[in-house]
């Protein structure tokens, strides 16, 4: 099977992101638990 | 879904490209049930997130998690994963999930314990039904070899 071309800079400029993405997300999140 | 003991947070699902039109349909139809956390107008859901590349997460009103991390192709990599979709029966639902032979890489490439042990609990359960060669040329392709053989061997 034929695999695609990978650009592992774009890749890890979006590991960065959704890291930072997820870690802003744990930050709301546990604020709507702290407000309950 | 292939039964780790610990539930999931989050389920990314990529949706192939639409026009807004299309979205704001569908906006309306997943909000009987479901929010968006990121943002309450679909005008910016489309137009400041998905058109950006950036994606949205749904959840279930007044839930965070679990939660569906909504997104648009943005990669070769992510049009490949869908056009080589697998489908699967779920309670006589079909859903369409990536091939495992590149969820495994794409997970030791993330590289956090919880991605390393998704990764092992797949591989540990499909390891006969795989295509080695595809998932040695994704290993090979993320440069993740040595995880590979750190963690799953």
């Amino acid at each position: 099977m034929k695999t695609p071309r990978i650009d592992l800079k774009e890749l890890k400029k979006f590991k960065k992101e959704n890291f930072k993405e997820r870690l802003e997300f744990i930050d709301k999140y546990s604020k709507h638990i702290n407000s309950r | 879904m292939f039964g780790r003991s610990r539930s999931s947070e989050d389920i990314d699902i990529i949706v192939e490209n639409m026009n807004f039109n299309n979205f704001k349909k569908l906006w309306f139809q997943i909000f009987r049930h479901f929010e968006c956390l990121n943002t309450e107008s679909v005008n910016d859901a489309y137009y400041e997130y998905l058109f950006h590349h950036n994606s949205l997460r749904f959840s279930k009103k007044g839930e965070f998690i679990p939660n569906i991390e909504f997104k648009f192709p943005r990669t070769e990599l992510d049009r490949w994963t869908l056009k080589k979709k697998k489908k699967v029966l779920l309670n006589k639902h079909v859903l369409y999930i990536s091939p495992l032979e590149l969820q495994i890489p794409f997970k030791l490439f993330l590289g956090t314990e919880k991605d390393i042990e998704d990764a092992r609990h797949l591989y540990n359960l499909f390891k006969g039904k795989l295509n080695m060669q595809l998932l040695s040329e994704f290993n090979r392709k993320l440069k993740i070899e040595g995880s590979f053989n750190k963690y799953l061997k």
